[in-house]
């Protein structure tokens, strides 16, 4: 896949596992982990480059002893993935026109 | 590998790199770590599945922008490049040889400059000149027809006409040249100003 393009879409997958709680590095990556694996390394930037954006927020939290690193998604980041699913919107039907005109005239 | 061995030699790849940066990472991958040992696996087990420390302190690195790169790049260049004693010394007892040699290139370019500004006084000189002789002219060509000399009133008059044409040329000419060197010189200094920023930059 065009790199750019998977590079956004992670984005998206990152802000998205935020949308039900606040979460962790490590479970971000398990929750995402049935529909793309993203390891610790690739991870990292992108949570720094969406902070930096503001479209998360970062915050420790006490865990068995332990300060652990909490995100929290922001309306700027909730805006993000609006964007990306209206996009996406005009990508399908563009997909449907094409599939469909291959069928047609296979 | 432990995790404080997989940490220490994580910090030893980037840690030339500003302290904030670098202590974030620690932060992140340590927890990583935790988190995996939390989630039932080993040490060893939760160290061997980050990667390489290598790919990691390289990932960093490309993360960072590039500013942060160039500041880094710069602050070694100056740190590698400090004189050592000897060659001050060198430079403050050998004053009197290259310092001649230098002021004596400094007034090499000045009077060289100098010199281009003469000419250029030089050829306005002649204007004037052209210009006074073509008024000359008049004068003599009115003096002549006031006496009766027809012949050189004519004469008068024909040298006037000439050099108030050729003044006319000699005045366009000069012109051409001083805008010339104006141009020159602003273009020179342009040159040097942008060696300089060139030299800041690198």
């Amino acid at each position: 896949m065009d790199i750019q393009l998977k590079r956004g879409m992670l984005d998206i997958c990152v802000l998205s596992a935020l949308l039900r709680e606040d979460s962790y590095g490590y479970k971000i990556i398990k929750d995402l982990q049935p529909f793309v694996a993203i390891s610790e390394s690739t991870l990292y930037p992108i949570l720094r480059r969406l902070e930096g954006a503001g479209a998360l927020n970062v915050y420790s939290a006490e865990h068995n002893g332990r300060l652990r690193k909490y995100y929290a998604i922001t309306p700027v980041g909730r805006e993000r993935i609006q964007e990306f699913l209206n996009e996406w919107k005009g990508m399908l039907a563009i997909y449907e026109y094409i599939e469909g005109e291959m069928k047609n005239h296979d | 590998m432990t995790k404080t061995e997989f940490l220490q030699e994580l910090k030893q790849r980037i840690q030339e790199y500003p302290v904030e940066e670098t202590e974030k990472s620690m932060e992140y991958y340590a927890e990583m770590i935790d988190d995996r040992m939390e989630d039932g696996m080993t040490e060893a087990e939760a160290i061997a599945s980050l990667g390489s420390v290598e790919q990691i302190a390289e990932q960093i690195k490309c993360e960072l922008p590039i500013t942060t790169l160039v500041k880094q790049k710069t602050k070694e260049k100056t740190q590698g490049k400090r004189m050592p004693v000897w060659a001050i010394i060198l430079l403050i007892v050998g004053f009197p040889l290259w310092g001649s040699v230098l002021i004596m290139i400094l007034a090499f370019i000045i009077v060289f400059y100098a010199l281009i500004w003469v000419a250029d006084i030089m050829l306005w000189c002649n204007v004037v000149c052209m210009g006074a002789m073509s008024f000359a002219g008049i004068i003599g060509f009115f003096g002549c027809l006031f006496q009766g000399a027809f012949g050189s009133a004519l004469l008068y008059l024909g040298m006037s006409l000439f050099m108030g044409g050729v003044g006319v040329l000699a005045f366009l000419g000069s012109l051409l040249v001083t805008k010339g060197i104006f141009r020159g010189t602003r273009w020179c200094f342009l040159q040097i100003k942008k060696a300089l920023i060139r030299k800041e930059e690198a």
